[in-house]
């Protein structure tokens, strides 16, 4: 075991905004502790490599793209030309 | 294959010396589907009306000599992940089974502007995520030369339709081996562009720092025409760019990394690169052995812990509400529209980027790469060009690898090292090997430093099919 236990998976299927079954928990589990186990040897960090990423940013230039009608004819929900969501205030707890 | 009769280029010189019409083409690429895609599964859309309209549009425009360009009225397929507007454009993934792409990708318009006829949308592993074409959520791909085989993946599709002689020319994306895997393992041409060569503007991302788009053909030089006529500087990709392009040579110092000829490779695939190798030097070539790259070694690993964290960013766009699949609320929809492979990445992103695991996974994984690349490059100041096999192993049978998703992940150990650098790759086909009684093709990979294509085209030319049955 490389220190994923299935509690942890739990956690990270909660923060992927995944629900995943008792039998899929225990299948991922093993399956991430393969892969995190081949992956646990990797040098370590010491600041020796520069790996420093650079956003390289261009300036913004206005220009016509796609029809934003086009665009929302994928939505579930369209209103006065916006996306319709369901709220997120007033509604704890609850899954938007 | 290695059928000349259905190359890109003979098509083109036909189309040119009036010896064919696009019209007759695209009726012949139908007739291949209708006769062959049935077991092969190599298309998820195709469109024949359409196409044979388009193609009658290009023989009228070619006789009044207004043709677009060396494209016009060739029949083309794209992956599943590259948008094309109005149309259904899914990834194969359950996802986005209903989701019609608003615009072209770059890709697809440049095609479009050159007459080329976009004939269908290829099979591929959901959301370019896996090595064998398995994990499309519609059908799996079977390889053309043994259906009980897998193609290769994630560009299943693509190579099957061309390596089938279904179409000429194809575009799949290689994340970190998605058109250079299958390619081998099809026995067809396959380019993984420098990193901004071409535009990745509607590929549909999976990990943006490694994706690129690129063509898939029959041969060397039809890979060439496929890449010439989609590469270039455009303002709707910020990552995509132009450098100094490398020239050719007449004789070139080509390396062979020692990390690509250890244990784990196939005997039949060694000797194919040995009789590629002796090719080469009678050529006049000056081959270099045992060039050190250690962190090859390391490159899957740091590829998956890479991959993975840019994937659970660049999924979280999936919430089902502005455009995918929509159910029960984000958490129902993800939980739906996602298939297994695509699930296990997202996690396993959201675990190497989470506080606490994010120094110890992607930090050094970043480093790593940054290695990998400081040694590749250093390799570079030494020999021009690397040589080696594209896979480990001929195309291994449906079904072998799919439960076990760290041996599905070595598959790629000669390809991923290639994207991480960012530089280009090419696949091309040398011989056949045979396991259990079928005879499987062979490809070699040529590696170069960043805008060396030219280079590679060059030797690619040289090895096609060199080696000896």
């Amino acid at each position: 075991m490389n220190g994923i236990t299935e509690d942890l998976v739990r956690r990270m299927a909660e923060l992927s905004r995944l629900d995943v079954t008792d039998e899929e928990i225990a299948r991922y589990t093993h399956q991430l502790n393969d892969i995190v186990g081949y992956a646990s040897d990797l040098p370590a960090l010491d600041n020796a490599t520069d790996a420093t990423m650079v956003m390289v940013g261009d300036e913004d230039v206005v220009v016509a793209t796609v029809n934003p009608a086009d665009l929302l004819r994928n939505a579930v929900a369209v209103e006065d030309g916006y996306v319709k969501v369901p709220a997120i205030i007033n509604k704890e707890n609850e899954e938007s | 294959m290695n059928n000349e009769s259905k190359s890109l280029h003979s098509f083109i010189q036909d189309l040119k010396g009036g010896k064919t019409t696009s019209v007759a083409l695209v009726e012949q690429c139908f007739e291949a589907i209708e006769q062959k895609d049935g077991a092969i599964g190599a298309f998820l859309r195709t469109y024949k009306e359409d196409a044979l309209e388009a193609a009658k549009q290009s023989d009228a425009r070619r006789a009044e000599g207004k043709t677009l360009g060396e494209l016009d009225g060739i029949p083309v397929a794209i992956k599943d992940n590259i948008s094309y507007s109005n149309h259904i454009t899914s990834a194969a993934s359950a996802m986005l089974a209903d989701y019609t792409a608003p615009y072209n990708a770059t890709v697809v318009a440049k095609l479009k502007d050159q007459g080329a006829i976009i004939i269908g949308q290829c099979n591929m592993d959901e959301f370019a995520m896996g090595s064998s074409g398995e994990n499309s959520a519609i059908k799996p791909t079977k390889n053309p030369h043994d259906l009980t085989r897998v193609p290769g993946g994630s560009s299943s599709g693509s190579v099957a339709s061309v390596a089938a002689g279904m179409v000429p020319l194809a575009f799949g994306s290689d994340t970190g081996g998605s058109i250079r895997l299958p390619s081998a393992f099809c026995g067809v041409v396959g380019l993984k562009p420098t990193y901004g060569a071409v535009s990745r503007y509607g590929l549909m991302a999976m990990a943006s720092s490694l994706d690129q788009i690129g063509p898939i053909g029959q041969t060397v030089e039809d890979v060439v025409i496929g890449f010439r006529a989609t590469a270039g500087v455009d303002a709707k990709d910020a990552t995509s760019q132009t450098g100094e392009i490398v020239p050719t040579l007449p004789k070139y110092r080509i390396g062979i990394p020692k990390q690509f000829v250890g244990e784990g490779l196939d005997p039949q695939i060694r000797h194919a690169l040995d009789d590629a190798i002796a090719k080469l030097e009678a050529e006049g070539h000056t081959i270099v052995r045992d060039v050190d790259v250690p962190m090859i070694d390391r490159a899957i690993a740091i590829y998956y812990l890479i991959v993975a964290a840019e994937v659970s960013s660049n999924f979280a766009r999936y919430d089902g509400i502005r455009f995918g699949l929509h159910r029960d609320g984000v958490v129902d929809s993800r939980t739906k529209g996602f298939g297994p492979e695509v699930k296990r990445r997202i996690m396993l992103g959201t675990f190497a980027l989470s506080a606490g695991y994010a120094d110890a996974y992607y930090k050094r994984a970043q480093a790593a790469r940054q290695e990998l690349k400081d040694e590749l490059a250093k390799v570079f100041e030494s020999v021009d060009v690397i040589l080696g096999p594209t896979a480990p192993e001929l195309a291994f049978k449906l079904g072998e690898k799919s439960d076990d998703p760290l041996k599905m992940y070595l598959t790629d150990v000669y390809t991923v090292p290639v994207n991480l650098a960012g530089v280009p790759a090419l696949s091309v086909p040398v011989g056949w090997g045979e396991d259990e009684g079928s005879r499987l093709p062979i490809g070699l990979q040529l590696i170069g430093p960043h805008w060396s294509e030219n280079r590679l085209f060059d030797l690619g030319k040289q090895i096609e099919w060199s080696s000896n049955e």
